[in-house]
C-alpha cells in the first residue's frame, strides 16, 4: 500500500518537472535558467528520496545530497559572478566615455 | 494498530501533502507572468514540499541517521533558494541594482582617496627626511 503511494508521488514529481521544464524551455527567458536549476534540484532530491525508500538503497539518499550540494555551489558560483561584474556592465548600461 | 504502521501512515500522509505542495509550485512556475512571481512560488512552495515529502521518508525509513541525513538534504536546497532567490531578485530589480551600483562607486571612491591619503603622508615623511 505504502509502496504503491510512493510509486503515484514520484510518477507525479516526474510529471511535474518534465512540464516545468517544457515550459521554462519555450519561454527562452534569460533568468529562467536560476529557475530550472531550483526545480530540477528540489525535485531529483524529493525523487531520489523516494527510491530510496522504494528501493531500500540508502545510496539514494546521497544522491539526493548531492543534487542539493551542487544546486548550493552553482548558486554560490553564480553570485560571486554577479559580485565581480563591474557596476557598468552589471546595470546593462555601459557607458562609452 | 502498532506504532510501525501509524508511522507508515503518517510518513504517506506527509509524502502526499509534500507533493501537493510541489505540484503548486509548479503551477505557480508556469502561471505567473513575472520572474518574481515565479520565484517566489518556486522558493516557498517547492522547499515546504520537499522538507514535507523528506520528513514522510524519514518517518518510512524509521531511522535516526537516514533522518539526519535527509535534514542536512532540505537545508542545503533551502540554502541554495535563498542564494538564488536573492540573485535573481537583485538581477529583477533595477532600483536594487542602482543602489548596489552607487554603494560600489562610494566604497571605490573612498579607497581611492585613502590610497593618495597614504602616498601624501608617505610623500610628505619622505621629503621631510631629505631635509
Amino acid at each position: 500500500m505504502v509502496d504503491a503511494v510512493l510509486i503515484s508521488v514520484a510518477l507525479a514529481l516526474l510529471l511535474n518537472l518534465v512540464v516545468a521544464l517544457l515550459v521554462i524551455m519555450r519561454r527562452r527567458e534569460g533568468d529562467d535558467w536560476l529557475l530550472a536549476v531550483l526545480l530540477v534540484t528540489t525535485s531529483g532530491a524529493g525523487v531520489a528520496a523516494l527510491l530510496s525508500r522504494l528501493t531500500y538503497a540508502e545510496r539514494m539518499i546521497d544522491i539526493a545530497l548531492v543534487l542539493t550540494a551542487t544546486a548550493v555551489v552553482t548558486a554560490a558560483v553564480r553570485a560571486a559572478a554577479r559580485i565581480r561584474t563591474p557596476p557598468a556592465a552589471a546595470a546593462g548600461q555601459g557607458e562609452s566615455t | 494498530m502498532s506504532a510501525a504502521v501509524i508511522m507508515d501512515i503518517v510518513g504517506a500522509l506527509l509524502v502526499v501533502s509534500g507533493v501537493a505542495f510541489f505540484t503548486a509550485g509548479t503551477v505557480g512556475l508556469i502561471r505567473f507572468p513575472d520572474v518574481n512571481s515565479r520565484l517566489h512560488a518556486l522558493t516557498k512552495a517547492d522547499n515546504l514540499g520537499l522538507g514535507l515529502l523528506l520528513a514522510g521518508v524519514a518517518m518510512l525509513w524509521g531511522s535516526w541517521p537516514i533522518a539526519g541525513l535527509l535534514l542536512l538534504t532540505w537545508v542545503l536546497a533551502l540554502l541554495a533558494a535563498s542564494v538564488s532567490a536573492h540573485l535573481l531578485a537583485s538581477l529583477n530589480n533595477p532600483a536594487l541594482t542602482s543602489a548596489r551600483t552607487a554603494e560600489r562607486a562610494r566604497h571605490s571612491s573612498r579607497d581611492h582617496s585613502s590610497q593618495d591619503h597614504s602616498a601624501q603622508g608617505r610623500g610628505d615623511s619622505g621629503h621631510g627626511t631629505d631635509r
